[in-house]
């Protein structure tokens, strides 16, 4: 987690980044986010999200994806409101494919929202030698924050109760 | 306001996770394809399942893993046939990640020069077959048994280094250069161990540099060929926008005591090889279908590629100093499967001014899935 904790130490200076969460999917939240389109999915009914909130300038979220043939640690800078801040590869375990770890490359999904297409080849740059490597990624930038998008209005739904 | 409620719940627990536990797994996948190929566009072509790839990765741990890929090509193999298909393992290496900057790597490597030796999934080059240059010059598929160390150095720059089992001289040829050489991992005589390595290099998105070398000797422990040191060096560009790609890759090869060799095999090996390609693609699909995510390219490819660009005692042999023009269509309904159609000239020295220059007709299917 050394590598987690470092980013987001530099994505948001002043965090103590131990702050931790566990957010449970009920079923019809992930059938709802299956039905997404380009999105990858690995587990069946449980998102783990580990944002490091601290104060008021965002979350981080930080998940696997599946690249051609290991798993992908990536995490997800958000804003308050729901805008991408910063992306990070925490752990890049393929033979080959690495490029997804140029901050170049990375910086394409800064601003990005959840009405971004984010079509990788179209809106995100591929790149040659990664092209398995960048559909993952970028599949998981567009899963986390359409999960972000309908958490917060399971919870905004809650709270009005 | 919505975003502060959920910024207060999601400060509701305390624990610390493990994350970046990675549980064992096992992962299938494979690539593939199916070439027609007609000489001069009136002979009768043949259809051949040229390449019938599986490969099966293990995770072991988080930062141990295995890849590995079968290959089988033209689809079978016959006893006692000389020009049958062939089964290989052409990759079947252990990483193991000590950190980002370096890894571990060890078994049956692809040697990392050029782009396709490294990266040949069908639907990622253009052109039904190989750029000869990663045929005849870069001797593509070069694996050999070896041990290594790879990682990313800083933001935007990767490196591999290996030590592999050498080549193997009694294979070199005037028409093949090296390839003959490749000793695979079969039972490879470990008396040459050589050097290769590769940098990656992204200065901005979307422009990739690439340099890679091999370098070792190949006389196998036969005094008599001296060392017959063969030194090849290569450098790459891919440049891409949304649209449009480049390409160029050249590559150039010394044969150390070429002259020791041809006296003991009798052949007409070259002091210096080299060959080079450019190559420009683009997609015009965007024009005829905006909202597509398919993928039609349109590319042009010219190579040149010479296996005898130095020889001692000889006469350079002008038949195997060629070049090709390619020119094609490369269509993606999906990103990972293509079908494709090209033209190709092929020319030789010997011929240039003749009408005896060769034709070809390619149409390939390619696929390749994880």
């Amino acid at each position: 987690m050394d590598r987690a904790h470092e980013a987001l130490r530099r994505i948001f200076p002043g965090s103590t980044g131990d702050s931790i969460v566990t957010v449970l999917l009920t079923r019809d939240e992930v059938e709802t986010l299956r039905s997404g389109k380009h999105q990858q999915w690995d587990a069946d009914s449980l998102v783990v999200l580990y944002p490091i909130p601290r104060n008021d300038t965002g979350l981080a979220v930080i998940d696997n994806v599946r690249g051609k043939d290991q798993m992908i640690t990536y995490l997800v800078a958000i804003t308050p409101d729901l805008v991408v801040k910063d992306l990070e590869i925490i752990a890049y375990r393929e033979p080959y494919g690495g490029e997804v770890r140029n901050k170049s490359w990375q910086a394409q999904f800064s601003g990005k929202t959840v009405s971004d297409p984010l079509r990788p080849g179209r809106d995100i740059m591929n790149i040659t030698g990664a092209t398995i490597s960048v559909r993952a990624v970028t599949f998981g930038v567009r899963k986390i924050l359409a999960t972000l998008t309908l958490l917060r209005q399971r919870l905004s739904q809650e709270v009005a109760r | 306001m919505v975003r502060l409620h959920m910024l207060t719940v999601l400060i509701i627990s305390f624990s610390y996770p493990l994350f970046a536990q990675v549980t064992p797994t096992t992962t299938v996948g494979g690539y593939g394809e199916l070439h027609y190929n007609e000489p001069d566009g009136r002979t009768r072509g043949q259809l051949d399942f040229h390449r019938f790839v599986v490969y099966l990765s293990h995770t072991f741990a988080s930062d141990i893993s295995l890849y590995s890929e079968v290959e089988l090509e033209h689809t079978r193999i016959e006893a006692g046939e000389d020009d049958g298909g062939e089964i290989s393992i052409e990759q079947a290496f252990l990483d193991y990640r000590l950190s980002t900057s370096i890894g571990v790597r060890a078994g049956i490597l692809l040697t990392p020069v050029g782009l396709i030796n490294l990266y040949h999934e069908p639907p990622t080059f253009h052109g039904v077959e190989r750029p000869n240059v990663d045929r005849v010059i870069i001797p593509s598929t070069w694996s050999e048994a070896g041990a290594g160390v790879y990682g990313m150095l800083t933001d935007g720059l990767q490196y591999q280094a290996y030590i592999i089992a050498g080549l193997d001289a009694a294979g070199f040829s005037a028409g093949s250069g090296l390839r003959g050489g490749r000793q695979l991992g079969y039972r490879s005589n470990p008396a040459n161990p050589s050097l290769t390595g590769r940098l990656d290099y992204t200065p901005v998105l979307g422009l990739q540099l690439g340099g890679s070398f091999f370098i070792g000797g190949s006389a196998g422990g036969n005094d008599s060929l001296g060392s017959a040191t063969v030194a090849m060096w290569s450098g790459d560009i891919r440049y891409a926008t949304r649209d449009l790609s480049l390409r160029a890759v050249g590559a150039i090869a010394t044969i150390g005591d070429a002259e020791k060799i041809n006296a003991v095999y009798r052949g007409a090996v070259a002091d210096r090889i080299f060959g080079y390609y450019v190559e420009a693609a683009y997609n015009i699909l965007p024009l005829l279908a905006p909202d597509s995510e398919q993928e039609l390219f349109v590319f042009g490819r010219f190579e040149k590629y010479n296996t005898q660009a130095a020889t001692t005692g000889f006469a350079a042999l002008q038949q195997f100093n060629r070049n090709d023009i390619v020119l094609g269509v490369t269509y993606k309904p999906t990103y990972n499967t293509a079908l494709k159609c090209d033209y190709t000239f092929l020319k030789n020295n010997l011929n240039a001014g003749s009408a005896t220059n060769t034709k070809q007709l390619n149409i390939g299917l390619g696929y390749f899935f994880y």
